[in-house]
């Protein structure tokens, strides 16, 4: 899979495209956590370009959540699908993760937090 | 080895003089109880008694298309329709048994129209129920199914008329617990559009039924039927109906000795297990799938039991080496609790009866094996099943664990997860780390593995009468191998492996469905070859049969290529010699995986808008012994559903 990265001041947006899921979930959660062992405790997953995410995908963002926690730091998402959104919102793990609307509030909620 | 037991109900007499009779009510006890394969098995045991019988005929039939075998036993209907049709309606109102066929005939043409749709079977169905309430009116029961599809076949006012035939009919209300005096009352009631009286009469019904599933989900099916005859259907009436809650449970289990980290210490035990009983109270969950490690494999099945549920068991590998490698290192008291829980499941299935040897896929395996019969159980139930995870959220997915299982889990909607990081924040470090030492000789101890393992779908197919052809067929017959390996080249996925010695195939895949899609591909094209134009003097036929498991994989030592090894291979190999020519059969655990693979294609599909037909069914053809006395197995019919194409 795809993962644009780009830094915004401290925080490193991500961005995976197409689908998350079991074949896919393996490169995200190793590109996450060569992050994270580097150090870097600001990250946004942009999900505008994410057509479909399964289990597999969202176990890799809550272990990347947890960790970012762990070091004190924090995990948004954002430019989440219609049909993406509404199953969060229905399994209720959107209230584990801070989600925004667009990639400016994501990285600005950042900079507050810092 | 035994591959599945169940926990039985009743002692059964299964010997040469059971009677007619007896052989009836055991198969009508296992299909009440939702049993149909089993009650299939016993019915062709009790026909091999007594070919003659009427009634085990058609519980032989009833059990046949219970378990999916629709086209067949529609063709044994429709025989026995016009065999017998003439001579019950013309029987005396006094001749014992005749109203008892002629209802029971009537079900199952229901049963067949409720599955297929073929208005013949409707109309069959509805005039069958109609001449069994005229010669008997007490049989209410009856007579609110036949006023049912005399509604559907659009005469609403003599429906109406035989509803309140039925309600008037009795002297007073049914008895307290006589669900189906009540259910029928319910219906009738419904079919009259009185939703009061229909929910009250409902509600009776139930309170008479307890926790037998099969009757709730039957129950709930035919009120469902009420919708497509243009009657309202209630959501409050639908709600006293609602199927259990079926959760498959994925566990992380007590830390081992050597860990080198805490993740489940013996001191989070209460807090875990306070976790899943408010989990399972949230979710209502009525029948559970698990494995029994110990830990929270044996805290979820404790709290099932605890709250009535019934417990079904996978276990990955032999029961010895599953109690010395994931039960007996945590002490004593978990054997115990383990074997407690052993005896109280409702079922106990072994994805391999192997042994362990290290080898962390088996748990992968039982992992998948454990998801297919969840799935195909809530299918029975009119359900879909929760996945419910104790797991640590800051771990990776290794295979075999609570995140490994949920990464193959295809509906987030119905995941529910226990997070151990969490549940240790809640407890003092000190009692996290206070953690009784365990004795060094219960320390685990992988066996070295001497090749590895992995997960493979496997073929075996043979032609059919090669041993008959002459000299001057073979070059006839190997044109005609090398034709349908053309027409099959660039259609099906890469093999990993791919032998042939003479008349036989030995195929391998990674999965199930490419597996699946491979066989009757095979069978598909080799019916389509004619063999005038090869000069041989019969059609190409294979027996295929078809398997999944765990196997070692290696480089063969005399041809140096890679090949597979153990256990389930000579499996796979077994099921060939049985099935029938031009079919494809399978094993239990084939279509297990079968199952959750395509679970999760069809959820993948629905998440982005797509649609994602079923492709393939399965017909269950009991429990066959298996070529060279491989002992017995369920073994499973695979066909391409009607209208898919490959």
């Amino acid at each position: 899979m795809d993962i644009h990265q780009q830094h915004q001041d401290q925080t490193i947006v991500l961005s995976p495209q197409g689908r998350l899921d079991s074949t896919t979930a393996g490169e995200l959660e190793k590109h996450l956590l060569g992050l994270l062992d580097q150090g870097q405790t600001q990250l946004v997953v942009d999900f505008i370009q994410l057509d479909y995410i399964s289990s597999a995908g969202l176990r890799v963002l809550l272990m990347a959540a947890k960790r970012v926690k762990a070091t004190r730091g924090s995990l948004a998402l954002c430019c989440m699908k219609d049909s993406i959104r509404e199953v969060f919102e229905m399994s209720g793990f959107d209230r584990i993760f801070a989600i925004y609307d667009s990639r400016e509030d994501a990285t600005s909620a950042m900079a507050r937090a810092t | 080895m035994v591959f599945a037991s169940y926990r039985e109900e009743e002692d059964f007499p299964t010997d040469d003089a059971t009677g007619p009779a007896e052989w009836a009510r055991q198969i009508r006890f296992r299909l009440a109880d939702g049993e149909c394969f089993r009650a299939y098995d016993t019915a062709i045991t009790a026909l091999e008694h007594h070919p003659g019988d009427n009634a085990l005929r058609l519980l032989y039939t009833q059990s046949m298309l219970r378990t999916g075998a629709l086209e067949d036993a529609r063709a044994a209907l429709g025989a026995w329709y016009r065999e017998i049709l003439p001579d019950t309606v013309a029987a005396p109102p006094d001749q014992p048994g005749v109203t008892d066929t002629l209802g029971q005939l009537g079900e199952l043409f229901l049963e067949c129209w409720q599955r297929a749709g073929n208005q013949e079977d409707l109309q069959r169905a509805r005039d069958l129920l109609l001449l069994s309430f005229r010669r008997d009116p007490r049989r209410q029961r009856t007579g609110v199914t036949a006023a049912t599809l005399t509604h559907l076949g659009g005469d609403h006012r003599q429906a109406r008329a035989l509803a309140l035939e039925i309600l008037h009919g009795g002297d007073s209300d049914p008895e307290a617990g006589d669900f189906h005096g009540w259910f029928s009352r319910a219906l009738a009631w419904l079919l009259l559009e009185d939703r009061d009286r229909a929910w009250q009469a409902l509600r009776q019904a139930v309170a008479g039924v307890g926790d037998h599933y099969p009757t709730v989900v039957t129950a709930r099916q035919e009120v469902e039927r009420y919708g497509r005859t243009g009657l309202p259907l209630f959501p409050e009436i639908l709600e006293i109906l609602a199927p259990p809650t079926v959760v498959l449970f994925a566990g992380t289990p007590l830390d081992p000795p050597g860990l080198g980290s805490v993740r489940f210490p013996p001191a989070l035990e209460a807090p875990v297990a306070g976790a899943i009983a408010r989990r399972l109270d949230q979710l209502e969950a009525r029948i559970g799938y698990s494995s029994a490690a110990c830990g929270s494999d044996l805290l979820f099945c404790e709290a099932m039991l605890a709250r009535g549920g019934e417990v079904n068991l996978v276990l990955p590998f032999a029961l010895e080496d599953f109690i010395r490698h994931r039960v007996r290192y945590a002490g004593e008291h978990w054997e115990q609790r383990f074997r407690r829980v052993l005896d109280a499941a409702h079922s106990v299935n072994y994805a391999t009866g192997e042994r362990y040897l290290g080898h962390d896929i088996l748990f992968r395996y039982a992992n998948q094996i454990l998801m297919g019969q969840a799935m195909m159980r809530s299918a029975f139930l009119s359900s879909e099943p929760y996945l419910l995870a104790v797991w640590d959220l800051m771990l990776s997915g290794e295979q075999g664990t609570a995140s490994d299982f949920i990464d193959h889990w295809p509906d987030i909607l119905r995941l529910r997860l226990v997070d151990l990081d969490e549940l240790r924040e809640q407890v003092p470090e000190s009692a996290l780390n206070a953690s009784p030492p365990r004795p060094a000789r219960n320390r685990l101890r992988h066996a070295r593995a001497v090749l590895p393992r992995a997960i493979k779908a496997m073929l075996f197919a043979d032609v059919v009468g090669y041993t008959r052809l002459a000299e001057e067929h073979l070059p006839g017959f190997h044109a005609l191998l090398s034709e349908l390996v053309n027409r099959l080249a660039g259609r099906h996925p890469p093999l990993d492996k791919l032998e042939s010695w003479g008349d036989a195939i030995f195929a391998v895949l990674p999965g199930a469905v490419a597996m699946a899609e491979y066989a009757l591909l095979l069978q598909q094209t080799a019916a389509d070859l004619e063999p005038g134009d090869f000069a041989l003097p019969s059609r190409l036929q294979f027996r295929v049969g078809l398997h999944a498991g765990p196997v070692f994989e290696a480089r063969d030592p005399l041809t140096g290529r890679p090949n597979v090894y153990g256990h389930h291979v000579n499996q796979a190999a077994r099921i060939e010699p049985v099935a029938a020519p031009g079919q494809v059969y399978a094993s239990e655990q084939f279509v297990a995986l079968l199952q959750a693979e395509e679970n999760a294609a069809r959820h993948a599909a629905e998440a982005t808008g797509q649609d994602y037909p079923a492709r393939f069914e399965f017909d269950y053809l009991g429990i066959l012994p298996l070529a060279k006395r491989y002992g017995t197995r369920p073994v499973y019919h695979l066909k391409l559903r009607r209208g898919v194409r490959l």
